[in-house]
């Protein structure tokens, strides 16, 4: 195939970071004030919504430009389908160099999302070094060499203590770098190195490169370091002794969280925001000095946000409100496209997929689900789904055995329209529509309301037929038992 | 084997000398084109209406009853449009009997290539052009352009072996050729409905299923869930 000009690609995946939360979106604390800057080069998609609550269907989506019933990747089934278009795999073949590093569990190779990269860094608790260690040479005498060398330039001698010590099996310095029970801020900083290293590499073989990257600082739990804290929250032990991971069970099966700990851990929450916020401009900074920033297509967003006692919910796994399903998307396009500003119009995460294969000119087919951001055609409807809970249920059976799930833990479906009306229906037939020009965080809704009525037939005979043409209805679980592989598999 | 590294003009041009060479030599009798609606076989035959201006050879498809309705509607529609030679081979008494896809092997066996043998058989077919490229799978990156086989004996063609994925891509867009509307929805290759579905285990992924258990045990003790 002839070489072309292709540009650089970086997907950033800012790991459960609701727009909801981010003051670039309006957010009455200072959360992104690097990015409020940056975006001035870039293209703010300000109605952005996610396919699915969750990360596996999420990214997913991202990869494959599919809804997650068509691609499957779903609840127990949270593997990539081998028989899928994945984007790394797209931009493999167009000559690209591909680099994948998740911090996320989910986000791995054994569940097919590292088909197509070059490298895959999974960063969620081994020793960072074990990988510079694997890499490169086979020459045993040269992989030290080069483990040596990267301790002492890039002074991370802890970690060669830590590598020693795990080799060893000795226990406490194993969980140290536990990303979901701990801190993902190791995860963080290792992320920004492995791309560094991506960066540099490719830049010398001049070949276009893909970078991929899930930073899981947003996540649960909330721990940002020592010098984003006491920010937004003066930090208080008796509540953050309280707050692990378990955050969302504790509130579903024990009893629900207080305002004072929903307050104090949004606070955290948003401190984790100012500290991606500060990643994200390193980034920036990095390709500006690599002299890369105006030949790459640098695109940020996120797999959904996170519920913090809204709706009376915590986490994101349950339902298809906007605190969940509102993502940030900013886009900083290659120079020549010269395109900058704000966009108000309809999109969703998985756009990106569209977007990608039209600036990269591949010539494999684009699914019709995904729409490209660059071309006239406006998006008239987005669509949500959540098709399979009985995981989560059945992970809160495990914590209690008498928990009863409840009504709200259904399998949903939302269909936002382009004048953003927002229906939400659930498989029992439970129905909420909201205005979101008005009410972008669903407190109303009009759904009994006299004064809709047109809009209403209008918007539920859409979700009835949305329901059938994308294979919704055919794919969720025909029934909510939890069955013994569904409970085997669940922690 | 290395996919060469030639434009797609080159590629196209080997492709035809190719067909070419085969078609000529065993004439428009002798010689068969394997067709499964699929990307693949579908630029052959387009390959082939290119070179000669229409698909001068029998056009073999082999029918197993499960595959997608939206694949016997792009069959019809271009065995129509391009006006093929079409012969539809199916294992009528295998169906009777047979339990789709419980024994995939079994399956494949009696619904594909039993039918294939007995058709090259009875037409007496003694090559087959077929689709197969080097970039496909590592059992494929060895096949070269004109191979024998024995059960039957007759001579297997591959004119596309040096394409790519990308490449087919590339030229179903620069020629504008008519595709089946499932890549429109993702699907990467074509097989039975059974056996495809998006989200039904196959036989690869229940082999992984070990591969699963590693997984799911490394999220729970990550404390995922």
């Amino acid at each position: 195939m002839a070489v072309k000009n292709l540009p650089n690609v970086i997907l950033i995946i800012l790991d459960t970071c609701g727009a909801k939360h981010m003051s670039i979106y309006g957010y009455h604390r200072r959360t992104t004030p690097y990015l409020e800057e940056l975006a001035e080069e870039c293209v703010v998609y300000t109605r952005c919504f996610s396919t699915s609550p969750w990360t596996s269907p999420s990214h997913a989506s991202m990869f494959t430009g599919l809804y997650p019933s068509e691609h499957g990747c779903k609840g127990i089934d949270m593997d990539l389908n081998e028989n899928l278009y994945s984007l790394p795999e797209v931009l493999k073949s167009l000559t690209y160099k591909t680099c994948g590093i998740s911090s996320n569990p989910l986000i791995c190779t054994s569940l097919g999302f590292g088909r197509g990269f070059d490298e895959f860094y999974g960063l969620y608790n081994v020793p960072y070094l074990r990988l510079y260690l694997n890499k490169g040479n086979k020459n045993k005498i040269k992989r030290i060499k080069y483990f040596m060398d990267y301790m002492v330039n890039k002074r991370r001698f802890q970690e060669g203590v830590e590598y020693i010590a795990s080799a060893l099996r000795i226990k406490e310095f194993k969980s140290r770098r536990d990303i979901m029970a701990k801190s993902a801020t190791p995860a963080t900083i290792e992320s920004l190195f492995c791309f560094e290293d991506a960066m540099n590499s490719y830049k010398k073989t001049n070949s276009p490169f893909f970078i991929f990257i899930n930073f899981m600082q947003t996540h649960a739990k909330f721990n940002p370091p020592r010098k984003f804290r006491n920010i937004f929250v003066e930090d208080n032990p008796k509540i953050e002794n309280q707050h692990t991971f378990e955050y969302l069970f504790e509130h579903l099966v024990n009893k629900p969280h207080s305002i004072e700990y929903l307050d104090y851990i949004i606070g955290l929450y948003n401190q984790e925001i100012l500290f991606i916020d500060y990643i994200t401009a390193c980034i920036f900074k990095l390709l500006k000095k690599k002299n890369l920033f105006d030949k790459t297509l640098l695109i940020l967003t996120s797999d959904h946000g996170e519920l913090l006692g809204e709706h009376g919910l915590v986490e994101h796994s349950f339902c298809l409100y906007n605190e969940n399903l509102y993502v940030p998307l900013i886009i900083k396009y290659p120079k020549e496209y010269g395109l900058k500003g704000v966009v108000d119009s309809l999109v969703q995460n998985h756009d990106i997929f569209a977007t990608i294969l039209k600036v990269t000119n591949a010539p494999y087919p684009v699914p019709k689900s995904s729409m490209s951001l660059l071309t006239s055609d406006k998006r008239q409807i987005g669509i949500s789904q959540l098709i399979d809970p009985r995981f989560k249920i059945a992970a809160c059976l495990k914590r209690k055995a008498t928990f009863l799930p409840k009504d709200f833990m259904l399998p949903h479906i939302s269909i936002i329209t382009d004048d953003l009306w927002k229906i939400t229906k659930r498989a029992d037939g439970h129905t909420e529509i909201y205005d979101l020009n008005n009410d972008l965080y669903e407190n109303n809704n009009l759904m009994s309301s006299f004064r809709i009525k047109e809009k209403r037939v209008f918007l539920q005979e859409l979700v009835s037929e949305c329901e059938i043409s994308g294979g919704y209805k055919k794919t969720i679980p025909k029934s909510m038992d939890i069955t013994k592989e569904i409970f085997n598999y669940a922690p | 084997m290395n996919v060469p590294n030639w434009d797609l003009e080159q590629k196209e041009i080997k492709s035809r000398m190719i067909l070419r060479e085969a078609i000529e030599r065993f004439g428009s009798e002798r010689i068969a084109v394997a067709w499964s609606g699929g990307k693949d076989s579908t630029t052959i035959l387009h390959l082939i209406k290119q070179e000669f201006g229409k698909v001068v050879i029998p056009v073999v498809n082999i029918d197993t009853s499960v595959k997608f309705r939206e694949i016997y509607k792009f069959r019809d529609r271009v065995a129509k449009e391009w006006r093929l030679n079409l012969i539809i081979l199916r294992n009528e008494n295998a169906l009777k009997t047979l339990r789709i896809a419980e024994d995939e092997e079994k399956c494949c066996y009696l619904l594909k290539t039993l039918p294939l043998q007995n058709g090259i058989e009875n037409y007496g077919w003694q090559a087959l052009i077929t689709a197969v490229r080097w970039d496909e799978q590592e059992a494929r990156a060895k096949e070269q352009y004109f191979s024998i086989r024995e059960n039957p004996p007759h001579l297997r063609v591959h004119p596309i072996l040096h394409f790519t994925e990308v490449d087919i891509w590339t030229y179903i867009r620069k020629y504008n050729m008519p595709y089946c509307v499932l890549y429109d929805k993702g699907y990467r290759s074509l097989g039975c409905e059974p056996c495809t579905y998006l989200g039904k285990a196959t036989s690869e992924r229940e082999g992984r299923s070990k591969d699963k258990e590693k997984i799911m045990k490394r999220l729970r003790a990550l404390g995922y869930f």
